[in-house]
């Protein structure tokens, strides 16, 4: 695959000449912020946009936050990101993912037991069992980055 | 980067605030409290005080430019509480954003993560997006440096640039996204055999035949090893209340770890693989209830197969202020020597006018004793006042006992600051 990387400039500059000759001048932008406040709790996008067909040509019901929705959210941060930040700020994803965290998810955010957050009870001692079942899960977030705590035993 | 001079830039960009029509400055103070005692080791008494601070500036100059701004320090009154000294602070992110009426354009400079790639990239440069003339085509481009920590910059590089190509069929729901991410420059132990850079090439795709049917998948290919490092699909149904999926995943890791900063922890070299099969549902019994049901099957070449299974209830009473949940979950080893355990939670979260208040349980029962303990409890309570819409002082009342310590207690005060001029829903 090295013709991958020693093409990697050429493709770069054909992308950028063709987004600046191509871009659509069709269609509005997504709002920068969802026009209205969201009731308490994990909104459900189908139940007010039931009848307003599809959003980036998705059906609304695609983004409900359902906990299973919740539980695999990688997929529409990989393809839909300007969906998910007309609602959801930077920030709120540095929750819980960083280079860096001050402290744990679940700390910092004690009083909100609803959300989905990652290493809730004592997970010091979990984590020698859930690391050696399931090690790819442990590295998406402290594989490059956030491991300073993972580096005081395992060095 | 320095407490000191996050706040410099923190205060350089307020004047700018002073000039957008849409602004949000939000802070969590947090001063926590934390004593550990374990058997045979000195008690530890840790008193870090926390600052977070965001700022959101929208609809700058003409209207399409914002500013955010993210970032925290830490102060141990007590104890050292950190990997890193007794302070320490981090900007998340601080950019930029200029949008385009048409198009879903955006250019953004700065510190700014990235989750296109479909991994998270921290990232000090620019990058650009926009869709196509063709329509249902979308693009983006990034570079710049990637963003170091203080303790894990060997192997950082000293540039990160990438792009991603997607098409997504206007009317029937086809999609075909290409990723590439490639960060060079990286320090690397002259004697391993790696090459000096990460570069993958990524490819999402996702079919929805028929209304309420999905089928996702994803590739990443390591170029830099020369290997398939993940591939995922999910196929996934939603009709009404009920939605239904079953996935599968699978790792390389001696592709996926290649760029691990922790090769210590995650080793390329174990040359392991693995395999994931799973199934999930959820059902909407009503608009107050949902229900949950998860179950994972890990097929590992080193540490045999295991499963992970189990069950969750959300109750949401949202008129009234309360959300609940109720969980269940098994985790089982079929490998001599690794654990197996059982995890029960349950929460009750009351948020209404003025007050809040919050329980949190959770029980892990081991199969094998850890430490000669058969489990760790831990119970959260909190509670909360807001004085005005935009300010709420709560505190955090934690008691666990764990095989680490006899008896873990952890207070934590924090006050949350709002203040936004922002039209519509705050984020």
């Amino acid at each position: 695959m090295k013709w991958v990387t020693q093409l990697m400039p050429a493709f770069a500059l054909v992308s950028l000449l063709t987004a600046c000759a191509a871009i659509s001048r069709e269609g509005e932008s997504l709002p920068a912020a969802h026009p209205e406040k969201l009731a308490q709790g994990r909104p459900l996008c189908s139940e007010c946009h039931q009848d307003e067909g599809k959003v980036r040509f998705k059906e609304y019901a695609s983004f409900d936050h359902t906990t299973g929705f919740v539980n695999g959210h990688r997929l529409a941060a990989t393809t839909d990101a300007p969906l998910c930040a007309a609602c959801h700020a930077a920030s709120f994803c540095s929750d819980c993912h960083s280079k860096k965290t001050a402290m744990k998810p679940s700390l910092k955010l004690g009083n909100r037991p609803d959300r989905e957050l990652p290493h809730r009870g004592e997970y010091l001692s979990l984590h020698r069992i859930d690391g050696k079942v399931d090690p790819a899960s442990c590295y998406r977030c402290h594989g490059r980055g956030n491991n300073e705590l993972c580096r005081t035993c395992h060095r | 980067m320095k407490i000191a001079e996050a706040l410099a830039l923190s205060l350089l960009l307020f004047p700018v605030a002073s000039l957008a029509a849409g602004l949000e400055v939000g802070g969590t103070t947090i001063l926590r409290f934390e004593q550990r005692g374990a058997p045979g080791v000195s008690k530890a008494t840790l008193v870090p005080a926390l600052q977070y601070l965001g700022l959101d500036a929208d609809r700058l100059g003409n209207g399409n430019l914002s500013a955010h701004l993210f970032g925290w320090g830490r102060v141990d009154l007590a104890d050292e509480s950190g990997a890193e000294g007794k302070s320490e602070g981090d900007l998340s992110h601080a950019f930029l954003s200029y949008r385009f009426a048409r198009a879903n354009g955006e250019i953004k400079a700065g510190r700014f993560t990235l989750t296109e790639p479909g991994s998270f990239e921290y990232l000090d440069g620019v990058s650009a997006r926009a869709d196509l003339a063709v329509k249902g085509v979308s693009t983006l481009l990034f570079a710049g440096a990637p963003v170091k920590g203080a303790g894990e910059s060997s192997n950082r590089g000293d540039y990160l640039t990438g792009a991603q190509l997607s098409y997504r069929h206007p009317t029937r729901v086809f999609e075909l996204a290409a990723s590439l991410v490639r960060e060079g420059g990286m320090q690397i132990d002259p004697a391993a055999a790696q090459e000096d850079y990460r570069q993958d090439v990524a490819a999402d795709l996702l079919l929805a035949p028929f209304r309420g049917a999905e089928l996702t998948g994803r590739t990443s290919y390591n170029t830099a090893t020369g290997g398939l490092s993940e591939g995922s699909c999910r196929l996934g149904y939603r009709r009404e209340r009920l939605s239904v999926a079953a996935l599968y995943q699978s790792y390389d890791l001696k592709h996926y770890y290649a760029a691990s900063s922790i090769p210590s922890l995650f080793n390329p070299n174990n040359g392991a693989s693995y395999a994931v099969y799973g199934a999930e549902a959820t059902w909407r019994v009503s608009p107050l209830l949902e229900a949950n049901l998860d179950y994972r099957h890990y097929d590992r070449d080193l540490t045999g197969t295991s499963d992970r299974g189990g069950g969750m209830l959300r109750l949401n009473l949202a008129e009234r202020g309360i959300l609940s949940g109720l969980s269940y979950h098994r985790s089982a080893s079929r490998r001599d020597g690794l654990n197996s355990y059982h995890e029960l939670r349950g929460y009750c979260l009351y948020d209404k006018a003025r007050l809040s208040a919050s329980l949190d349980l959770i029980a892990q029962l081991y199969d094998n004793e850890i430490d000669s303990e058969k489990g760790a409890y831990q119970g959260v309570a909190s509670l909360g006042y807001r004085f005005y819409p935009e300010v709420a002082l709560s505190a955090d009342l934690s008691l666990a006992a764990n095989p680490r310590y006899d008896n873990e207690v952890k207070g934590l005060l924090r006050l949350v600051w709002n203040y936004q001029t922002v039209i519509g829903a705050a984020k």
